[in-house]
């Protein structure tokens, strides 16, 4: 939707910006403009008493900012509802308190009075920027010496490695397993039990989720790479084109190629326990 | 597996620095008695993306407490704590 600083008529949804946020308003006349909360200005939050939908005139809803008008494109003027009846709503709803920054603010007041649906379009790209923000994570551990095997999944990947025979090998498959299930909790908030896992045709094994990879060095330490975008890890040796450091204590070599910044949490399990020790930045 | 007060603190670090990577030294100082607003200087967009990943990473509602009542990191920790228990 456009917004363009022109006369308003009744019915019209505006805003002014304070800062890098906006306060919104359903104009009705330049004495009438309703809105949830008076603007946010220090003046006016160190108010007290609740935030109540209200009406006050335009200059004292502009507060000496620039008055923009909504001007929906075609598709949004379909969904519009008419002038009177969106006047309407907001008188009805004078009084009404409730307020929540995130859930309940001026804009999704405006939003239900012009389109009768509740949004907040400040709120949403937010959140966007929030889930979309690149993720490369790094979690890296001692291997114990005797890690229990039950509590894998899926099953077809418990059998796998119930399956290894070398009981060295099997232990740190354990383990790299139980690890990236951390990894995945911490990084994306989803369990391996809900990570949409499936082993390609090769062997390999990805999430519907997020990438992964994993490895693991010659004295014991276990390493899970996990991003939302493509990843590779190894410790010991060099990739290609890749970030390295060089940890000291226990000396491991870490190689990672990947597209976004990275951080490396230490997680030295002690007998599995679940104490991440310290997030650091890859530079 | 429950969550205790450094976990939080360290998940709080981590949203912090997706929002202003710049600030990484001050983030990295961080702790309970920290102000969002002098110490951290938090925009209020910064406040609202503090707010929302917190919704998403904690799987909680901030749906009874206005930002006001946010003062510091240790009020967004005891904000959590409740909602989680």
């Amino acid at each position: 939707m456009k917004w363009e600083p022109i006369e308003c008529k009744a019915g019209d949804m505006v805003r002014i910006r304070l800062g890098s946020m906006y306060h919104y308003g359903i104009f009705v006349s330049e004495n009438e403009v309703i809105q949830f909360g008076l603007p946010p200005t220090a003046e006016n939050r160190a108010k007290e008493g609740e935030v109540a939908i209200l009406a006050t005139d335009i200059d004292t809803f502009a507060c000496g900012c620039i008055v923009e008008t909504a001007c929906p494109d075609r598709s949004e003027m379909k969904k519009r509802l008419p002038r009177e009846e969106t006047v309407r709503r907001a008188r009805a709803r004078l009084g009404e308190t409730g307020y929540n920054i995130i859930h309940n603010n001026c804009e999704h007041f405006v939003h239900e009075c012009v389109f009768g649906e509740a949004r907040c379009t400040q709120e949403e790209d937010v959140r966007k920027r929030w889930l979309n923000r690149p993720i490369c994570d790094i979690y890296l551990a001692r291997i114990p010496d005797d890690v229990n095997g039950e509590d894998i999944y899926p099953e077809k990947r418990k059998k796998e490695i119930d399956a290894i025979a070398d009981p060295k090998l099997r232990n740190n498959a354990r383990f790299l397993w139980k690890l990236l299930d951390l990894a995945a909790q911490r990084s994306f908030g989803v369990d391996l039990e809900h990570a949409e896992l499936k082993r390609k045709f090769g062997g390999k094994w990805v999430s519907g989720k997020f990438r992964f990879s994993l490895s693991s060095s010659e004295n014991g330490v276990a390493g899970v790479a996990v991003s939302n975008a493509d990843v590779e890890l190894s410790l010991d040796s060099m990739l290609r084109d890749s970030v390295n450091r060089t940890l000291i204590d226990p000396r491991v070599l870490v190689s990672v190629r990947g597209k976004h910044k990275i951080s490396v949490k230490y997680f030295w399990a002690d007998k599995e326990s679940s104490t991440l020790m310290g997030v650091h930045q890859f530079e | 597996m429950p969550m205790n007060r450094n976990d939080i603190l360290e998940k709080l670090k981590e949203i912090l620095l997706s929002a202003d990577e710049s600030s990484r030294d001050v983030i990295h100082l961080v702790n309970e008695n920290t102000n969002l607003h002098t110490g951290l200087g938090l925009s209020s967009v910064n406040m609202l993306y503090l707010i929302i990943a917190t919704e998403e990473v904690f799987g909680i509602y901030f749906d009874d407490i206005g930002l006001n009542e946010l003062q510091t990191v240790g009020d967004v920790m005891n904000y959590i704590e409740g909602k989680l228990s």
